[in-house]
């Protein structure tokens, strides 16, 4: 296993060098250049010739790429065009709520489609299940954005508290600015965003799940399971769950990045401050240096996740475990 | 006693009504309820597209006397900050919704085709070298690259068409072949060494030939049903990059733009917000519940099952 994973990690480092290489070369031909950001101003020509040289720019592309490459690989990605702020610091500052959001959704999603899942598998064809299969259907034909929209105008524009006449809850950022720390106010903020970014996700999920579910428990060892007088729940979540679980694993690896790319937009539906924000201010303002570090700790993230899933997925299921150990 | 030969015709024999795939693709698809009524919504919403120009008013034209109208006869879903009737731009718009769907899911489809097709015919080196290529798309999320792709097109002054559609269909179409090309080389990899593909060869067909007439039919119901879910993602992705401001250009109307559009004071007046949005929600729910009939009525054992009763 270990040498598997050493394996894996290896792997990664060409396909790292190749999104890196592939970047700086597209953006280098975007007419303008770098430059374009600081052109708009009214910098004069001698200045813009000063940036240029101090920004390396007047130097070949493949040195200014190698360069590039050696500061990067000592943790330095260079300025922010926009803050002027080191480009780690800022991406670090954002990694953060990022997560934050993410995994919490992420946790609502899981919990709430599992048991959404295995509820409308038991109980097939009953209305119940209908109305979920309906519901599913429903949350994977909304945008995150519209949705989001619909939140803000229920939740901030109409309904408000009635004991404050506020709005029932926020929506923007990850806390009230100028505020002690209270968990209540974090889990207010965190409400609508999260809403917004699960909901696609958990419909998405207990489909699967649904099916999987279906797959499993029409088999032999599950009639056995019932036969030798297991208990209904320990039969449905023990063993029938677990190998339905097993290739929800890796859709969610693959998923992985279909939803880093929704957070982005309850990010800026919400303002919070995360890494999808930070991203598209950065297209907004030709900011290169970030634009570049964002895109590069993205894919490394997106690696990492789809080897942790690869390792879960052997951990879950034995045969596979087998096969990699060969 | 000479033997006489018995006319064919006296046989009480007879040839039963032969029914064509399509046939029963379509007694399949009747089946589903769902599915019959998305085809349905999807047929109002292209006629309504198509049937645009009825109107009486011009989508684009600016006429501020006239804005933030509440849905009236006059203006059934109301009007928009530049006093524009809704209803007419929500039809003009998904001409261009419906359109970048169906463009970049085709881009898509053909792209992830030839890649997947490729990879599973040939297998070895060009089977992993593209598997590589599929994996690197794949590793990115998706939205990334769109805001990316679109920003470098954009810094380059290249545009496509009016408002920048090629430009989103090429985008959208570049970043999302990788289902299909997976899809078909799984069948591919199933197929190049199966019988008939060896008798095809051994009568000296080329690759080509073996690979169009012979194995690709065999993929089609796959990548019909792909193809449908995958328009709805696209309309979906379309939305999302206009309504980011990276997608069509205003003032060439777009679901996803109108969206954008509205967001500042949807507070206000929500009707700009709604109907765009229940636009795109009808349409994106009617394609999957057909591509979901679909997927059942394409179901090879049972249309061959049928086939051979």
């Amino acid at each position: 296993m270990r040498r598997y994973i050493a394996r894996r990690l290896l792997q990664s480092i060409p396909l790292l060098l190749l999104v890196s290489i592939v970047i700086f070369y597209v953006l280098r031909l975007v007419p303008g250049g770098p430059l374009s950001v600081f052109a708009r101003g009214q910098t004069s020509p001698e200045a813009l010739a000063q940036i240029r040289i101090k920004l390396g720019l007047d130097q070949p592309l493949i040195v200014q790429y190698f360069h590039w490459l050696g500061q990067t690989l000592q943790g330095n990605l260079g300025n922010s065009y926009d803050t002027g702020r080191p480009v780690l610091t800022e991406i670090l500052a954002r990694v953060g709520p990022t997560f934050y959001l993410i995994g919490s959704t992420f946790l609502l999603v899981l919990i709430i489609s599992i048991l959404v899942g295995v509820i409308s598998a038991v109980r097939q064809y009953s209305a119940l299940d209908i109305g979920i299969t309906t519901f599913t259907f429903i949350g994977q034909a909304l945008p995150v954005f519209w949705v989001g929209l619909v939140l803000i105008l229920i939740f901030f524009s109409t309904l408000s508290n009635p004991s404050t006449g506020l709005p029932l809850l926020p929506a923007s950022g990850m806390y009230s600015v100028g505020k002690p720390f209270s968990v209540w106010d974090w889990l207010a903020h965190l409400i609508l965003p999260m809403v917004a970014l699960g909901l696609g996700w958990i419909s998405w999920y207990s489909r699967y799940l649904r099916a999987s579910m279906l797959d499993v428990i029409h088999q032999d060892y599950i009639r056995t399971a019932r036969a030798k007088g297991l208990k209904e729940n320990v039969v449905i979540f023990k063993h029938a769950l677990k190998n339905a679980a097993i290739p929800l694993v890796t859709v969610v690896a693959l998923d992985l990045p279909t939803l880093f790319g929704g957070s982005l937009f309850a990010e800026i539906i919400f303002s919070w401050p995360g890494m999808g924000r930070l991203f598209y201010h950065a297209v907004e303002r030709r900011d290169y240096p970030i634009l570049m570090g964002t895109i590069l700790i993205t894919a490394a993230m997106m690696i990492l996740a789809n080897l942790i899933a690869d390792i879960v997925c052997s951990y879950l299921d034995p045969l596979i475990r087998y096969e990699k150990s060969r | 006693m000479a033997e006489q030969a018995i006319p064919l015709d006296d046989l009480d024999y007879q040839i039963p009504a032969q029914e064509t795939m399509l046939q029963i693709v379509w007694k399949n698809f009747r089946r589903h309820p769902m599915g019959l009524i998305g085809a349905s919504i999807l047929l109002l919403i292209v006629l309504l597209s198509a049937f645009a120009f009825i109107s009486p008013y011009d989508p684009d034209e600016i006429n501020n006397s006239n804005r933030w109208q509440t849905p009236s006869w006059h203006h059934p879903f109301g009007t928009d900050k530049n006093g524009r009737d809704i209803l007419t731009r929500v039809a003009y718009g998904g001409r261009v919704s419906l359109m970048v769907g169906v463009l970049s899911m085709a881009t898509a489809a053909i792209l992830g085709t030839i890649i997947g097709g490729l990879a599973g015919f040939y297998g070895g080196q060009i089977d992993n070298v593209l598997m590589r290529l599929t994996d690197f798309f794949l590793c990115f999320p998706q939205l990334f690259v769109l805001l990316f792709l679109s920003f470098i097109l954009r810094e380059s002054h290249i545009t496509f068409m009016q408002g920048g559609f090629g430009n989103i269909i090429i985008v959208i179409g570049a970043t999302s072949w990788m289902t299909m090309a997976r899809l078909v080389r799984a069948t591919f990899l199933e197929l190049r060494e199966s019988e008939f593909v060896k008798a095809a060869r051994s009568y000296g067909s080329n690759d080509l030939h073996i690979m169009v007439r012979h194995i690709l039919p065999n993929a089609v119901g796959p990548v019909i049903v792909n193809s449908t879910m995958g328009t709805a993602w696209s309309i979906l992705t379309e939305s999302g990059l206009s309504f980011l401001g990276y997608g069509i250009q205003p003032p060439t109307a777009s679901w996803g733009n109108m969206l954008q559009d509205a967001r500042a004071t949807m507070g206000v007046y929500p009707w700009q917000t709604i109907f765009p949005g229940a636009m795109i929600f009808f349409t994106v729910i009617a394609l999957n519940y057909v591509g979901d009939a679909l997927r059942d009525a394409l179901d090879p054992y049972k249309v061959v099952g049928q086939m051979r009763q």
